[in-house]
C-alpha cells in the first residue's frame, strides 16, 4: 500500500492482547484508528493444525543477543492477536499485595495505582474477553465479583496433582483462564483437544484475532499485518510525536501521520522501538529523559517439575495449563529465607515441548522421561522476578535484523531473591508430585516467561518513563500499553493485568481527546 | 489415512474439490501465483521472473526458497514443476473441469515427489505437509474465488444453484500411493539457488557417524529405536541447507569428535567406539571438558545443544514415536477429548 496520505488519530504498533485491546475500545470511541504488526493475520480454520513442529511460526524469531549471569529470551508471540495466539490463556488477576511491594515487603517498587483502581477494567476484561473460573477458593486472592464463565473441570491429571496439594495441606484451585468453558457470546466450548500453544482451531481459547480486532474493524479500524515499524516519527518543535515509518511486507518504506501513537508491542520489541526512534532531542530514545528505557528488564523465574506416575494421566487431554493453580506459596512468608512467591500450574504440553523443558536431561535419563509421556504429570512454577536496573533491553552494538536495524540485547541476571523463591517453588513442585504418587521427579532447567518493565510507570518524571495511563511524561501524545509499564511483576501470568491497565489507559486517552489536552 | 513405507523414495498424492463457481474465475485464482500469499499465510512471497516463479515459504521450523516453472493451458490448467528446492523432484498440476452439477467446477489437484535414497524423513514430513495442508489449502482457494464472486469480479452463480450443495460443495476423492523405485528425474531446467544442498552429507563416513551421534544422545533400548532409521541425516541436512551456520557447526563437530576418538580412547574414529565410551566422549562435548584447539571457534556445549534440539525435535515430533508413547496426534478433528476427566487408559504399542 501506499503511503496514507490522510492523518488518523490513532496508530497502534503491535496488534496483540493490549494493541489489539486499544484499537477496540478507540474506534469504537469514533477514533480513526491503524493497527500495526509485524506478523501475519493467520485464519485460525486455514492456518492452525494440531502440530508442535507446524505450530513454531507463532513464535517471535527475530534475532535477539542475550548476555549476562543468565541469558534470557523470554517467548513473545507475534502476529494479529500476538502472544494471545500461543499463550495458555491463564489469567488470574493480581494480589492486592502485588501493587505495593515495597511498602509490604521492602523489595521491589510500589505501583501508582491499586489493585482496587483495577477492579473495574479486570471486570469488564474478563467479561469481554471471556474468562472462567471459580470464586471463594483462593484464600488469597483479592475481593472480586463472579467469573463470567464456571471453570473448566479438572482434567484427570489436574485431579491426580490436586490430590498430591491436599496432602501437602495445599489448596488445589480452579484456574482462571481465558477459556470458554461453556458456549459463550457467539464462541463454542472447549473440547479440551490439548494444543492450546499450538494456536486454538475453535473460538474457545481467546484471542484478540477473533474478539477485539474484528470488533475495531466493524467501526473503522484498520488492521495492518506484516508491516514492522522501525520509527516513531516526532516534531521537537511542537514536542509531539507525528506517526510511524514501517516496512511493509516487500521491504518498502511507508509512512502514517498520526495524532496519537500508542505502542504495544511487548516489553523487548518496544523499548527497542523507542530506543531506535532516537531524535536530537531524546538522543538516549524516544521519551527517555528519565533514562529508564530498556531499564529494569523483569521475567518470571519458572521450571517445569515432571512427575511420572504408575497410572496413565493422559496429561495431553484438556487445556495444557493452569486447570489447577496454587498459589499457597504465593504471598510473602519471611521464614522462608526470601521475599515474594510463586504459583504452581499445572502442565503438559505435547511430546515435543514436554522434552524440550528438560534440556538438563539426555541419553538413556531423557529416553525413559520421554517413554513414559502418557504418565507424567507435571508443574510449570511461576514465580516472581524481582526489578533490577542492571537488567536491560538495549539496541545490540552488532547484529542487525533484516532491516538493517539493531536487534535488541537482552542482558539479564537473577538476584539472590529469584533464585531461593524459584528453588523453593522447584521443591515444592517435587513434594506434590511426591505426594501424589510420583515414583520418579525431575526438574528441568530453570528458565523465564513474560518479559516486564522496561518502560517503567510512575507518576515521578525522574523515576519513570510513563504515568499510571500509559502517556509518556516527556511527550503528551505517546502512550505505552503493555508489559514494559509493570514496575514489578507478580507471581504469576500477566496478560490479564495488562489488558487491564490498557483499558484504563484507554478510556484515558477517550476522555483527553476529547478534552483536547492531546493535540 | 495411509501409512507411509520407507524403502521408497517416491510419493503421488492427488485430491478433487468441487467449487460452486465458473471455469473462469477458477483458473482466474489458481493461476495468479503473484497473488497466492494474499491468502494463504505459509507463503511469505511469489515473485515472477521470466518463466520462473519464485517462492519463499513457512514449513515448520524452517523458511525455505523455491522456484518452478509454471504451465499454463488458459482456462483449463495449470501445471508446475520444481527446477530448485528441497526435494529432488516435486511436479504437479491444477486440472479445472466443469462439474457434474451446473454452475460448479471440479478442480484436481496432483502432486509427485522424489527424494534421494536418505530422504525418508523428507518424504515422510512432505507427505504429512501435503496431507495436513492440502484441505486448508483447497479452503483457501475456494474461499478465495468465492470473495471474488461476491466483490463482482468474476460471473456470479445464480443463488438457487450455489445452494446446491451448500456454499461449497466438497466432493473430494483423496489418495495417497507410493510407488516402487523409479529413476529420478532431473529438473528440465537448471537455476541458480542461494540455497544450495550441503555436500557434508553426501560423505558416508560423516553420515555414519552422524547417526552414531544422534543414537549416543538418545539410545535404542527395550523400548524403541530411538532416532535410528528415522531419517535423522535427512532431517539435519534440512536444516543446514536452509539455517545459516548450522553446516559448518555439524562439519567442524564431526571432524572434532573423531580426533576424541583418537586422543580419548586411541581409536580412529567416533564410530569405532564402544556405546559406553561414545556417551562419555559426547559428556566431555556437553561440559567442555575438551582439551586442544579441535573444536576451533565452536564451544562444544553449543554443538551438543544443537545436537540435542535436533534428535528431540526428531523423536518427539515423529508418528511412529507417538504410537510408541501413547500420543495420539492430532485431536481436534476428532472433537477433542470427552473423556479427559476420567482415568485414563494407555493407548501406546509398547508399555
Amino acid at each position: 500500500m501506499g503511503d496514507m496520505q490522510e492523518t488518523v488519530d490513532v496508530c497502534i504498533v503491535g496488534v496483540g492482547a493490549c494493541g489489539g485491546l486499544m484499537a477496540k475500545e478507540l474506534a469504537e470511541a469514533g477514533f480513526s484508528v491503524v493497527g500495526l504488526d509485524a506478523g501475519p493475520r493467520y485464519n485460525p480454520k486455514v492456518d492452525f493444525e494440531n502440530d508442535e513442529a507446524e505450530m513454531l511460526k507463532l513464535l517471535w524469531s527475530g534475532d535477539r543477543v542475550t548476555s549476562g549471569e543468565d541469558p534470557i529470551n523470554p517467548w513473545s508471540g507475534t502476529g494479529i492477536g500476538g502472544g494471545t495466539l500461543v499463550w495458555c490463556a491463564v489469567t488470574p488477576r493480581f494480589h492486592t499485595n502485588d501493587f505495593k511491594t515495597a511498602s509490604v515487603d521492602g523489595v521491589g517498587v510500589n505501583w501508582p495505582l491499586t489493585y482496587d483502581d483495577l477492579v473495574p477494567y479486570y471486570d469488564q476484561v474478563e467479561c469481554d474477553f471471556g474468562v472462567s473460573g471459580q470464586v471463594g477458593e483462593n484464600p488469597w486472592e483479592a475481593p472480586r465479583g463472579p467469573f463470567p464463565m464456571p471453570p473448566l473441570p479438572f482434567s484427570y491429571h489436574a485431579q491426580t496433582l490436586a490430590q498430591g496439594v491436599k496432602k501437602l495441606g495445599g489448596h488445589p484451585l480452579h484456574g482462571p483462564l481465558a477459556i470458554a468453558s461453556i458456549p459463550y457470546q457467539g464462541r463454542e466450548a472447549c473440547i479440551n483437544c490439548g494444543f492450546c500453544m499450538q494456536g486454538c482451531r475453535s473460538t474457545a481459547k481467546s484471542t484478540t484475532l477473533f474478539t477485539h480486532v474484528p470488533q475495531a474493524e466493524a467501526k473503522g479500524a484498520r488492521i495492518l499485518p506484516e508491516c514492522t515499524v522501525f520509527r516513531i516519527e516526532y516534531e521537537a518543535k511542537r514536542n509531539r510525536v507525528t506517526g510511524v515509518s514501517y516496512f511493509d511486507a516487500n521491504g518498502a518504506v511507508h509512512q502514517i501521520q498520526a495524532r496519537l501513537v500508542v505502542v504495544a508491542a511487548h516489553a523487548v520489541e518496544t523499548p527497542r522501538l523507542l530506543l531506535l526512534s532516537a531524535n536530537n532531542t531524546f538522543p538516549e530514545g524516544l521519551a527517555n529523559s528519565s533514562g529508564l528505557i530498556g531499564k529494569n528488564f523483569m521475567a518470571h523465574p519458572t521450571c517445569t517439575v515432571t512427575g511420572l506416575f504408575r497410572e496413565p494421566l493422559n496429561g495431553f487431554k484438556g487445556p495444557t495449563m493452569g486447570d489447577l493453580l496454587v498459589q499457597d506459596w504465593y504471598e510473602t512468608d519471611g521464614q522462608r529465607g526470601f521475599a515474594r512467591g510463586y504459583t504452581l500450574e499445572k502442565f503438559v504440553p505435547g511430546p515435543f515441548f514436554y522434552a524440550s523443558n528438560m534440556m538438563n536431561l539426555w541419553g538413556a535419563d531423557l529416553k525413559e522421561m520421554i517413554r513414559y509421556y502418557a504418565y507424567a504429570g507435571g508443574w510449570w512454577v511461576c514465580g516472581e522476578g524481582l526489578p533490577n536496573d542492571d537488567n536491560t533491553v538495549t539496541l545490540d552494538a552488532e547484529v542487525k535484523d533484516q532491516y538493517g536495524s539493531p536487534v535488541a540485547h537482552l542482558k539479564h541476571s537473577w538476584a539472590e531473591n529469584d533464585r531461593q523463591l524459584i528453588q523453593h517453588g522447584i521443591q515444592k513442585a517435587k513434594e506434590t508430585l511426591e505426594a501424589a504418587g510420583a515414583w520418579r521427579v525431575e526438574a528441568g532447567p530453570v528458565s523465564s516467561a513474560h518479559p516486564m518493565g522496561t518502560v517503567r510507570m510512575g507518576n515521578d518524571p525522574q523515576t519513570s518513563v510513563i504515568n499510571p495511563y500509559g502517556q509518556a511524561h516527556d511527550i503528551p501524545n505517546l502512550f505505552v500499553t503493555d508489559t514494559s509499564v509493570f514496575p514489578t511483576g507478580g507471581g504469576a501470568n500477566i496478560t490479564l493485568t495488562a489488558m487491564a491497565i490498557t483499558l484504563r489507559a484507554s478510556q484515558h486517552i477517550i476522555e483527553q481527546a476529547k478534552a483536547g489536552h492531546l493535540n | 489415512m495411509a501409512s507411509w513405507q520407507f524403502t521408497d523414495n517416491q510419493l503421488d498424492f492427488s485430491i478433487t474439490h468441487s467449487i460452486a463457481a465458473s471455469k473462469d474465475i477458477v483458473y482466474q485464482v489458481l493461476a495468479d501465483m503473484e497473488a497466492y500469499p494474499e491468502f494463504i499465510n505459509d507463503l511469505i512471497s511469489v515473485k515472477r521472473e521470466g518463466d520462473l516463479y519464485k517462492f519463499v515459504a513457512r514449513a515448520a521450523i524452517l523458511t525455505i526458497p523455491a522456484a518452478v516453472t509454471v504451465t499454463k493451458t488458459l482456462g483449463h490448467s495449470v501445471a508446475f514443476e520444481l527446477v530448485d528446492g528441497p526435494v529432488d523432484v516435486l511436479t504437479g498440476s491444477w486440472l479445472i473441469e466443469d462439474d457434474d452439477w451446473p454452475g460448479q467446477t471440479r478442480v484436481i489437484l496432483t502432486i509427485h515427489v522424489e527424494t534421494s535414497d536418505r530422504g525418508q524423513w523428507l518424504l515422510r514430513m512432505t507427505g504429512k505437509y501435503i496431507q495436513n495442508k492440502t484441505d486448508k489449502l483447497i479452503a483457501a482457494f475456494s474461499e478465495r474465488v468465492v470473495e471474488l464472486q461476491r466483490t463482482g469480479r468474476g460471473p456470479v452463480v445464480p443463488p438457487e444453484r450455489a445452494k446446491v450443495g451448500g456454499l461449497v460443495a466438497w466432493f473430494k476423492s483423496l489418495w495417497t500411493h507410493i510407488f516402487g523405485k523409479q529413476a529420478a528425474r532431473a529438473p528440465t531446467q537448471q537455476v541458480s539457488s542461494t540455497k544450495p544442498a550441503p555436500t557434508l552429507f553426501r560423505d558416508e563416513e560423516r553420515i555414519q557417524t552422524l547417526e552414531a551421534l544422534a543414537v549416543t544422545m538418545l539410545p535404542t533400548d527395550d523400548f524403541d529405536e530411538g532416532v535410528k532409521d528415522r531419517g535423522f541425516v535427512s532431517m539435519v541436512e534440512m536444516r543446514a541447507r536452509y539455517e545459516a551456520g548450522r553446516e559448518q557447526l555439524y562439519a567442524t563437530a564431526l571432524d572434532a569428535v573423531d580426533k576424541m576418538a583418537q586422543t580419548m580412547f586411541s581409536k580412529s574414529g567416533f564410530v569405532d567406539l564402544t556405546a559406553s565410551e561414545r556417551t562419555t566422549l559426547l559428556d566431555a562435548v556437553r561440559q567442555d571438558e575438551v582439551n586442544g584447539n579441535i573444536w576451533g571457534q565452536v564451544k562444544p556445549s553449543s554443538f551438543f545443544s544443537a545436537l540435542w534440539e535436533d534428535v528431540v525435535f526428531l523423536y518427539c515430533t515423529h508418528p511412529d514415536t507417538w504410537e510408541c508413547i501413547g500420543f495420539p496426534g492430532p485431536s481436534f478433528d476428532a472433537g477433542g477429548y470427552q473423556d479427559f476427566d476420567q482415568p485414563q487408559e494407555f493407548v501406546g504399542q509398547v508399555n
